[in-house]
């Protein structure tokens, strides 16, 4: 196994690596912040608030994640925002992802008995305080198997990010794939791109089984 | 209306029409596919269980992009070539088959057992009794399951803009990149998206009140 192509390949796709994890992360923390935040608010009586929240979940959940990414990538630019791909991408795949997390938190505020809230308020509680305090603790043992799983989806969604540009796993793999293509005969296709699978697989599947399991526990 | 914009909905729909041939292909794939492959993990055939199950455990924990961009650019060195429309319709049906595979054995270990106990009282094998009992009843337990993961499929057709291939997705993004009209042009995308995700939907209900069987599931 020691082959003089592996070194630098190695190195760089680290720092796709570095990359993909990096914009993983923030799109996962900004998506959850809107799911939670669209989801409780889907709990609101209100009805230009409830129909709001039905349009941005139907909007967003029913459009390709690519469609998103590329829209806030080209349209950021047009309202006078320049950003790099890098946070276009995390917007984009946020809003996605965040209608997607928004419709899992209003399934599972749905499951909770509504004898819970009246409980609640009939103890005093405000209406925010009874969403927060008595329903949410409630609500997150349904809420976490399907999140954790959709968590999966949005790491596997960073790869998208390659598409406008953005040098992450994928992209870096590509771009070295190209470059042992121009100075050698062999460019390690196979090998390369098989190792990018790896590292989603490494990532993914225990979050996968993590999914599974609380599933599970929670049936029982 | 210039003549100019009608020139565009033009090209945008001659990609709707690829990418609905793309995804017809690839759902078909996928489900049947993931069919045979739900009978097999469900009557826990050994050795080709097991294999199954790696098989599916490695396409869902890795991103369809990835598996996209290996079938176009690393198989070729193994001696396999595929133009961009082979690529496009195999990866959506493989990776596909992989979600549809645990939707079937999910679907087929649904049915009553008693069902099938009745079967085999009646004399019939245990191979026709889960062609005839456990397929017809588990396959339609399965129709809301698959139909989501058939519109997954049909929304990640967009990802074979990776390869080059024109479906609604790169059209949409190459006139963007030309014109700049950002929101038009997603626009018009984003909406064919949501239509055609809600025909199969709706045609998805349809199936599931023709082929139900009566009284079946409303008694316990």
């Amino acid at each position: 196994m020691n082959q003089p192509w592996i070194g630098p390949v190695a190195s760089h796709m680290l720092s796709g690596l570095y990359v993909t994890l990096w914009v993983s992360l923030l799109t996962t923390v900004v998506a959850t912040v809107i799911g939670v935040f669209v989801g409780a608010l889907s709990a609101s009586t209100t009805p230009w608030v409830k129909v709001l929240v039905r349009l941005y979940i139907d909007i967003f959940r029913g459009v390709p994640s690519l469609i998103t990414l590329l829209f806030v990538f080209f349209a950021l630019p047009q309202i006078g925002i320049s950003t790099g791909p890098i946070t276009a991408s995390v917007v984009g795949l946020a809003l996605w992802g965040g209608a997607n997390i928004a419709e899992t938190a209003r399934g599972a505020l749905k499951s909770i008995s509504s004898r819970q809230t009246e409980a609640a308020r009939a103890l005093g509680m405000s209406k925010v305080d009874a969403l927060v305090f008595a329903v949410m603790p409630q609500a997150i043992r349904r809420f976490l198997p399907p999140y954790i799983g959709q968590l999966t989806v949005l790491i596997q969604a960073s790869a998208l990010t390659s598409v406008v540009g953005v040098t992450d796993l994928l992209g870096s793999a590509r771009q070295m794939i190209e470059r042992l293509a121009y100075v050698s005969s062999d460019a390690h296709a196979v090998e390369i791109y098989c190792g990018v699978l790896l590292v989603f697989f490494v990532i993914c599947y225990p979050l996968t089984l993590l999914s599974d399991y609380l599933e599970r526990r929670l049936r029982s | 209306m210039t003549p100019n914009f009608l020139n565009e909905l033009l090209v945008l729909l001659d990609g709707l029409g690829r990418t609905l041939l793309i995804s017809a292909i690839g759902i078909a794939l996928g489900i049947s596919l993931g069919m045979v492959m739900g009978a097999v993990r469900h009557a826990r055939i050994p050795v080709l269980s097991q294999l199954i199950a790696c098989y599916a455990n490695v396409f869902r924990c890795t991103p369809l992009l990835v598996q996209v961009v290996m079938l176009y650019f690393a198989l070729p060195d193994l001696g396999i070539k595929l133009t961009p429309f082979e690529t496009s319709w195999l990866a959506l049906g493989l990776w596909g088959a992989a979600y549809h595979t645990e939707i079937f054995r999910a679907g087929f270990g649904s049915v009553n057992p008693n069902e099938v106990f009745a079967a085999r009282a009646l004399g019939m094998s245990a191979s026709r009794a889960f062609l005839d009992i456990t397929v017809p009843l588990g396959s339609r337990a399965s129709i809301p399951a698959a139909t989501t993961m058939a519109i997954t499929q049909f929304r990640s057709s967009s990802f074979m803009i990776a390869v080059g291939y024109q479906e609604l997705t790169y059209v949409a993004n190459r006139m963007v990149a030309d014109t700049f009209k950002v929101f038009e042009i997603f626009g018009i995308a984003a909406l064919a998206y949501l239509v055609v995700s809600n025909i199969i939907a709706i045609a998805s209900r349809w199936l599931e009140r023709t082929v139900a069987v009566p009284g079946l599931g409303v008694a316990k």
